[in-house]
């Protein structure tokens, strides 16, 4: 694994926040458009060459994380580098250019491919965008870059439209595209939720293989820990718009510090018998993001929350070298002040 | 101890008329569900485990048709049995379902005490009153609070709703229940407080259940049995502790080693090549035998019979049985 230590993508207090729509009066009458916070706040950064989880629940506003760092929706707040370079001072223009370093892979193949575009069309046309190569020149990238993704001999699919293909042969399509442009960056959200056990294996493991045979560097969104655990080498966990831990993808799931982390890993069932699921000490679900709780926003369902989490909001504290935790715990953990044990079940 | 089955299914088969010709969903599958116990029919989609579900309370849409086989309830063939016997004697009151999208399995226009008791009206002969105070004991049991009985779906959240569901799916005090990927939609802390909820449940009203999921992991932890489907078959069943330790079938190893766990050192996940098969057109012999590394050329021509191979273990699969006519 070629990791380096420089980073290539740092996002700086990153927040979108999106207006909700109401009746005019409301705007009038209390001064200010409500909103939902979906991305409130975070910082992270992604080495060269790393697959950096992210993982949370729905609505925890990973994927926003994710479409906003490549400003396909336009941060509210904050700054977003790319070796050094502020996107968020980027022109539309110029931000065009640099999308030929960073793309995407979204969730559903079935949704993100033209259904009336052929397979060379479809991998093709950011070459068409960008205005790259000659018609023949194009025409050996596109057959290179199903090759790639193991849909041989390319001549099989180059004519074919995405309704012939299955879920985990549409997928590859779609990552052909997002790597035709030969990107540095990847952003997958959620890219195998949608498939089958049997076919999400294989994406996963050719996502793996190119990552090392292109150099790539992933932004993984998923909502699945096995699964940021098999791919990731460091993770993000958030709630409610939050960063609430950060690490290395070992230490973060061995020691979780964060009581949410704690709780999102003992809900993952593990398809292994001997192993007894302790109890969920977390009660109650994920508020709504317009209404946000004050203080720690995990407070009303957290079992060690006190006074001092429903007045500040705790900010990341470092417990070791690369491992944060936003809970005030954490700080007193750290400072030696209060030895915390397992969740009481 | 010998548990007696409470429902047995014997060579079923469905397949669904479409104008391409007929989908084998469910194609001479048979198992056993025993009283008090838990079986979980795991699959990936498309592998006909709804289908089977479907069967079971004789609700499979017009173009489904059962072309053989028999479904026992305590030994009776309820295949024979008329939709009107079936809605009166077995639906709600001996077998009853917990379905997928519990979002949009509530009227959005009742009050969620309001549904279940009718529910319970329907099917026993109590007054509206009597009902209602059954309907908010049930709500009681699956953890929701009785100031709530009269709020409209819309005030709960998903888990919530799960949970309603699965108030209504006891009301007629069934003895078995089929829970149908009943967590699927949910966040993973929600999913496994609405497992827990199932599972105490099952145990203190010793239910019998059916629990059908795409996901190893969730059986794994919820059923004492567990059967593997694959393209309208059964390929093996097993006690779920020798399905997740000795599991034998070809298409069961590949299926639970590729499946990443949180438990344990991480290593590359084996991946099973292709895809399920159109079942429009399966293929002939072992089903599995195109995507199969064991493939030998009897199991491209002669369908694999699911044979015992230790206590209560069976598997389909020539290479497991040696069936000395085939090698």
């Amino acid at each position: 694994m070629a990791m380096s230590e420089k980073d290539l993508i740092k996002v700086v207090d990153l927040y979108k926040y999106f207006p909700i729509r109401t009746g005019v009066l409301t705007g009038i009458r209390s001064g200010n458009i409500p909103t939902v916070k979906a991305v409130d706040g975070v910082s992270f950064s992604i080495r060269e060459g790393e697959i950096h989880g992210l993982v949370g629940e729905s609505g925890c506003g990973k994927t926003t994380t994710g479409r906003t760092i490549l400003r396909l929706i336009e941060p509210t707040k904050g700054q977003i580098f790319y070796n050094d370079i502020n996107l968020t001072r980027l022109s539309k223009d110029e931000m065009k250019k640099f999308r030929r370093q960073m793309q995407i892979i979204y969730q559903d193949p079935f949704d993100s491919l033209n259904p009336k575009m052929t397979i060379r069309d479809i991998v093709g046309e950011p070459l068409e965008i960008h205005g790259i190569g000659s018609d023949s020149e194009r025409r050996t990238m596109i057959s290179d870059a199903l090759q790639e993704v193991q849909l041989t001999p390319p001549e099989d699919f180059l004519f074919r439209h995405p309704h012939e293909l299955s879920g985990g042969q549409r997928q590859r399509v779609a990552i052909a595209r997002a790597l035709i442009l030969r990107p540095k960056f990847i952003v997958a959200d959620e890219p195998v939720s949608m498939l089958d056990v049997s076919i999400r294996t294989e994406v996963l493991n050719l996502m793996l293989d190119l990552k090392t045979k292109l150099n790539l560097t992933y932004l993984f969104i998923t909502h699945d820990l096995a699964i940021a655990k098999y791919m990731s080498d460091d993770i993000g966990v958030m709630y409610l718009g939050k960063l609430v831990e950060y690490g290395d993808t070992k230490d973060l799931l061995d020691d979780p510090d964060h009581p949410y982390t704690q709780a999102l890993i003992a809900a993952v069932p593990v398809a292994d018998i001997s192993i007894k699921r302790g109890d969920i000490p977390i009660k109650g679900e994920t508020p709504q993001p317009i209404d946000l709780p004050k203080g720690c926003r995990f407070n009303p369902r957290c079992p060690y929350a006190f006074e001092r989490c429903f007045k500040e909001e705790p900010p990341l504290f470092q417990i070791e070298p690369g491992h944060g935790s936003a809970c005030f715990l954490a700080e007193d953990f750290h400072g030696g002040k209060v030895q915390r044990g397992k969740m009481p079940s | 101890m010998r548990r007696v089955p409470i429902l047995e299914v014997k060579n079923l088969v469905v397949y669904y008329e479409t104008m391409k010709g007929d989908v084998k969903a469910v194609d001479d599958i048979s198992f056993e569900l025993e009283k008090g116990g838990a079986l979980g029919l795991a699959g990936e989609s498309g592998c006909g485990k709804s289908t089977v579900a479907l069967a079971l309370l004789k609700l499979l849409p017009y173009n489904a048709k059962v072309l053989k086989g028999e479904i026992l309830l305590d030994g009776k063939n309820i295949l024979t049995l008329s939709d009107d016997e079936i809605r009166k004697t077995v639906r709600w009151k001996r077998i009853s379902m917990v379905p997928q999208a519990a979002m949009n399995a509530l009227n959005p226009v009742f009050k969620v005490s309001d549904q279940i008791a009718e529910a319970i009206i329907l099917h026993e002969q109590v007054s509206e009153d009597e009902a209602k105070t059954r309907s908010i004991e049930l709500l009681k049991k699956v953890g929701i609070d009785p100031s709530r009985a009269n709020h409209y779906p819309h005030e709960f959240s998903g888990g919530m709703k799960q949970r309603v569901m699965i108030a209504m799916a006891l009301a007629c005090n069934p003895e078995i229940i089929i829970a149908d990927e009943p967590t699927t939609a949910l966040d993973v802390i929600v999913q496994a407080q609405v497992l827990k909820v199932i599972k105490t449940l099952q145990t203190e009203l010793s239910l019998s259940m059916i629990l059908i999921s795409h996901d190893l992991s969730v059986v794994a932890q919820t059923c004492d049995r567990t059967a593997i489907m694959y393209a309208g078959e059964i390929d093996e069943d097993a006690s779920t502790k020798d399905l997740f330790t000795e599991q034998l079938h070809p298409y069961s190893i590949g299926l639970i080693n590729a499946f990443p766990s949180l438990a344990g050192e991480k290593k590359r996940l084996y991946s099973i090549k292709g895809s399920p098969p159109n079942l429009l057109n399966p293929p002939p012999g072992c089903r599995f035998h195109p995507r199969c590394p064991y493939a030998k050329d009897v199991c491209k021509a002669v369908i694999p019979l699911s044979i015992e191979i230790h206590r209560k273990h069976h598997v389909a699969c020539h290479m497991v049985n040696k069936d000395p006519r085939y090698l």
